[in-house]
Parts: C-alpha cells; structure tokens; sequence
C-alpha cells in the first residue's frame, strides 16, 4: 500500500527507469539470485523469484525512502518472494527436487561429507534455512537477519541453534555410518 | 565433534559451494526489460496488495501486481427490514474495500452511508467537468471501461471509477448506475490519471466513494470531491498536511467522510462533514511499519469505524469511538500475519488472519467480534483457501472470504457464521481487488488480471453466486 516516499524517486518514468538501473546493478542482482537459489534449491524457481521481487521493487520503487538502503530494501523483498514460492509449492502437489547441478553426491569423504551438510541444509525448514542462509552466506548480523525476515531477533537465534544442532546431527550420523565396516 | 566456530566454518562453506553463479544472463535481461515492459504504473489500478499475495498461487503470473481497486459498499444487514428491501428512513451502512497495497492494494472496508432519504435514482445532471466531457450518455448494459473502484449509496444507486478512453487515450471515467448494475450510463470524472493504489510516484486517483447522490470522492493517492452527484469535480488538500500528502483510504458513514492519510512515517484519520470539504485531523497515529508494503484498511459502520494497518503482519490500528478516532488494538496482532477486517453492524465485526503467514502457517481463519472489536474469538475451523485477502460481510451469518487455492483465485463463503464453509466462486487466474456487500443479498467484487484487464462482478443472492456485470449485460 503506502509508504512513506523518496520524492526524488519515482515522479517520473525516466527517472524511475535511470534510478532502478543504477540500483538494480549485476552486484545486487548476482547476490539476490544466489540467496534464491540456496533457498529455493531450484534455478528455475530461484530465477522467477528473482524477476518477481525485481519486479515488486520496479512497482514500489517511489516507496523507498533511501535509496542507500536500496540493498536491504530488495533483500527483504527477495526473501518474501522466495516465501512466496515455496508457499506456492506447498498448495501444489509439486516434489521438489534438487537442482543436480548444485548437489551432486560425491564418494570422496570430505566432499561426502560437504553433500551431506548440502542435503541437510536443504532439508532443513524453510524459515530454518532461511535465517543459516542469510547469516552464514550472506554474512548478516542477527539483528540485520531480523530485520530482513521481519522476526525478532531472539526468534532468529532460536532458529539458528536449532538449525545448526540439525545440521550438526545429520554431519554426525553420515561420518558415523562411513566409520562401520 | 567439532567446537561451533568450526561447524559453522563448515557451514559457509557448504553454502557457497552450493550457491549458483551469477544470475544467467537471460535473467538480467527480463529484469533490465521491466521499465519497459510496465512503463506506467499509472495505467493500472489498484490492489498490489491482493495481487502480491494471489500471484503467489498463480504460478503462472510471476508478475505481482494489479490494476484495481474498488469500493463496495455494503448495506447494513442488521438494519435492514425484512425481505432486505430498505425504507425510506432505513439508515443505510456500507462496508467496501479501500487502500492498496499489496500490493499495495485495495482493501476491504466499510462505510455508512445514513441518508434519511434513499439518494436519487435519477443521473447527476449534466457535467461541467472537464475530462471526459460532461454530458450523461444513455444508459446502456455494458460498463465501457476497466473498473479499478466502485462504491454504492443504496441497491440500486452506484459509480464505478476506472479507465476508459478519451479521444483514444487513457483517461479516469466513471459510469453510474440507477439500477443496481443492470445499465451504466458515462458521467464526469475528475481530470486525473487512475494510479494502482498503492503506488505514489505519480499523483492520480486509484478509489471512488459517495455517500449520497451528491456527495462523492476521488482519491488515492490525490483527494478529490464532487457535491453534485459527480457533474464537477475539485481538488482538495488537507489543512495541516504537505499538499502532496496521500490518501491511502477513504470511507463515508453517518454523513462524515474519513480520510486516511500518510503524514510523515504515521497514518492519520482526517474527517469532515460530507458536504463541506472541512477536513480535520485526528490526534491518533498509527505508525507506519517495518515492512516492505504496508496497507492500510478502514471499516466503517454507522457511527463506528477501524483502521488496521498490516505490513505483512498486523502492526497497529485505530477505533472510532464517540466521533473520535482513538488507538485501538486491532485482531491478530500476534499470529504472524496480516489480518482483513469487515463489519455488518458497529457490532459486528468479522477478521480474516492469516495466521503463521509470515512464521509457521497455519492457513487462514475467521475471527468475530460481537462487541464492536474489544474482543475477537476464533469461529469454526479453518478458512478453505490460502492467503486471504478480502474479505465482506453481509450480517453475522454470511461472510464472504477472498482467497486462492490451487485452482486461482476463490471466494468462499460462510452462511453459519463460520461453521462451515463452501467455494462459492472460482475466478481463476486474476487477483480479487475489492469485495464486499451493497446489501444483504447484493454485493460486488472487482477480478483483475496479469494482463491488466479487469472485470466487475456482482452476487445478487447472498453471496451465492457471483456474475460479471458490464460486459455482457449483467
């Protein structure tokens, strides 16, 4: 709906046009679609949730108040449009499957072992594996990772514990399996 | 095992061995194409809001946006005599939709309209208006434009502001019926672009809503007023405010019109008298949210009225008690996720929340309120559809609930007060805008679709079934 508004930003379609070039540049777009696909586990997917957020960004551009805080803006709006999918393949009978190409099983133990926290991650919740990717990927604070999926930060905490003692069980019981005979 | 630093050390790893590349190249492109491909967002109407959330369930349309909103006004079920046909003394609620977001988006809400007599059936006399010229043109069965609003002053008595054409150009028009949508004749429309509501960067008009036969707004996020049943139409500022301040809702009841307003990083409620164009604004403030897209929500039913902003979960609202506008805790404040609101009486209230929407979903339920929106309680199971995003109500039993499932858009229905629920309507591939009741048994929906072509739909049983009106005579 409404917000408060940037009035250099969005008045006219020229200007919109120069102003979401400069701030939708190949950085912000390479970061946004590598979150997407690390969320989604699917190209495809992570390809039309990247349009779709840049496409709610275009329609709300004159919502942004600074534009220095364009990133964050679109990062949000990424990880709602990311939600998005994945709650679209909830009411879909859709079996998601991995993208081969960003997990292949591999019989070397070190790399067995990187599949195997690959596979859990993905396995994980999606708000899970939410909050490990945008705090172990994308290297935010806790507190930017609450700003960013609109949770408290105690909540995303939370998350992250469980999440990595997930992890941690899923990494324990492969190393586990490969030590019997 | 390995200490935390470590494991977590694995863990970035891990990520950025499974991140992809660089975005493909065909990626850039569509997304470089987009200020081409949507050059003018002031060619769409309203309702972001409900697009954003039913794009979600149209997999098709990776778009999310809109082109519509509407007002629907609702006559108040609890006042109606017997049979629903209103007297000339019945005191006339209205409850319709108002403020975009989500898209930005249109929402639900409600207004009364209290005129002692029922407003004139007979078309505003001819226009003085500039754009399109003024004079009425015949009445005829179809609509003749794209609808982005609409608003009704009793069964019979409504204007439908959308776009339409003007020396073969875009252009506001609006078209006024005498007989509850059955024939639509062209009047006078303020000199202004129709915008999708919850955009701001160009000034237009996005909502249309009378209270009587004279007495009628244009706004969103402009504000504009006609007080000869649409024949002129003047701009209006609100004394106290940036002159480009935004109208994100506008309701009328009881012979006042409220406006809500962003004023700086709070909303406000400015109201006036219906036909004096002397608006005030109220003390209260309700904070604009963290969120991306916020939207704002005003309900109005006779001398009561709600404003709830949700900005992806409820953030915060304001009741009007006693002709004043105060702070209100709205429902849903803590489940997660937005919540649509709706009254048939200043009792009764009905909220839609999408609970867990925004943590763990738990889909999408009905809450009631019997006391005017002190206390809300959960009715019935769940709602049969995701991600609610209107919803309407005739009285205490029959509440309508816009949504998706798999098949697109729905609208399902109560007629027990949320015991049990039926898919009375499936609209397919569009995004519902705006729904609501213009009485007990009529009531109005505007559908749009991706490609921007949107269509105006009325029940004339209840919410039973729901026809398009306008195109093919209705």
């Amino acid at each position: 709906m409404v917000k408060a508004q940037n009035p250099d930003i969005g008045r006219t379609d020229d200007r919109r046009t120069q102003t979401f070039a400069e701030l939708m540049d190949r950085r912000v777009l390479d970061n946004a679609y590598r979150y997407a696909t690390l969320i989604l586990g699917d190209r495809a997917d992570a390809e039309d949730a990247t349009h779709d957020a840049a496409l709610t960004a275009w329609r709300h551009l004159g919502e942004l108040r600074d534009p220095a805080k364009f990133e964050a803006w679109f990062g949000r709006i990424v990880v709602n449009a990311c939600r998005d999918r994945l709650r679209a393949r909830r009411r879909r009978p859709v079996h998601v499957e991995l993208d081969p190409e960003l997990s292949s099983p591999d019989a070397n133990d070190g790399l067995a072992r990187r599949d195997t926290l690959a596979l859990a991650i993905r396995s994980l919740s999606a708000d899970h594996r939410e909050v490990v990717v945008l705090r172990f990927y994308a290297d935010l604070t806790v507190d930017q990772v609450a700003a960013r999926t609109g949770v408290g930060a105690g909540t995303v905490k939370s998350r992250l514990h469980y999440a990595l003692r997930i992890l941690r069980a899923a990494v324990d019981a492969e190393d586990e399996g490969r030590s019997r005979p | 095992m390995k200490s935390d630093e470590s494991f977590e050390r694995e863990v970035r790893a891990s990520l950025r061995a499974s991140a992809a590349g660089s975005a493909p190249d065909q990626l850039a492109a569509r997304i470089g194409e987009i200020p081409s491909r949507e050059p003018s967002p002031r060619a769409r109407g309203r309702g972001l809001r409900s697009f954003a959330r039913l794009a979600v369930n149209l997999a098709a349309a990776a778009v999310v946006v809109i082109a519509v909103a509407a007002l629907i006004v609702s006559r108040n079920g609890g006042n109606l005599p017997a049979g629903g046909q209103p007297t000339g003394s019945a005191s006339l609620a209205t409850q319709g939709a108002s403020a975009a977001t989500p898209a930005a988006s249109a929402m639900p809400s409600a207004a009364a309209s209290p005129s002692a007599t029922l407003p004139s059936a007979t078309p505003p006399a001819a226009s003085t208006s500039p754009v399109p010229p003024a004079t009425p043109s015949a009445s005829t069965a179809l609509l003749g434009l794209s609808p982005a609003s609409v608003t009704f002053v009793s069964p019979n008595d409504g204007w439908v502001l959308g776009t339409g054409s003007c020396s073969g150009a875009p252009c506001a028009a609006i078209r006024r019926t005498a007989d509850g949508g059955r024939t639509w004749a062209a009047v006078s429309a303020p000199h202004a672009a129709i915008v999708p509501g919850g955009y701001q960067g160009a000034p237009g008009i996005s909502g249309i809503r009378f209270a009587d036969a004279r007495n009628g707004w244009a706004f969103g996020p402009d504000l504009w007023a006609t007080h000869d049943g649409g024949a002129t139409w003047a701009r209006l500022t609100i004394a106290g405010l940036p002159a480009d301040a935004a109208i994100v809702a506008l309701e009328t009841a009881r012979g006042t019109v409220h406006a809500v307003v962003l004023d700086g990083q709070d909303y406000r409620v400015a109201s006036s008298p219906v036909g004096a164009d002397d608006f005030r604004l109220s003390a209260v403030r309700v904070p604009v949210g963290a969120g991306p897209v916020p939207s704002v929500q005003l309900v109005l039913s006779g001398v009561a009225g709600w404003l709830i902003e949700n900005d992806r979960t409820v953030v915060g609202g304001a009741r009007l008690v006693n002709g004043a506008w105060v702070a209100w805790q709205p429902p849903c404040a803590d489940v997660v996720g937005p919540a649509f609101l709706a009254a048939s009486s200043p009792t009764e209230l009905a909220a839609a929340c999408d609970v867990g929407l925004w943590g763990t979903s738990t889909g999408d339920h009905l809450y009631l309120s019997h006391d005017g929106g002190s206390r809300f309680v959960e009715s019935g199971a769940a709602v049969p559809l995701q991600m609610a995003a209107q919803v309407a109500s005739a009285s205490q039993s029959v509440i309508v609930v816009g949504g998706s499932d798999a098949t697109g858009a729905v609208l399902v229905a109560t007629f027990d007060g949320g015991r049990t629920w039926a898919v009375v309507a499936h609209l397919g591939a569009v995004a519902i805008a705006d729904l609501g009741f213009t009485t007990a048994t009529q009531g109005v929906v505007i559908t749009a679709s991706a490609n921007g072509t949107a269509s105006l739909l009325m029940t004339r049983d209840g919410g039973r079934t729901w026809r398009a009106v306008g195109s093919t005579g209705g």
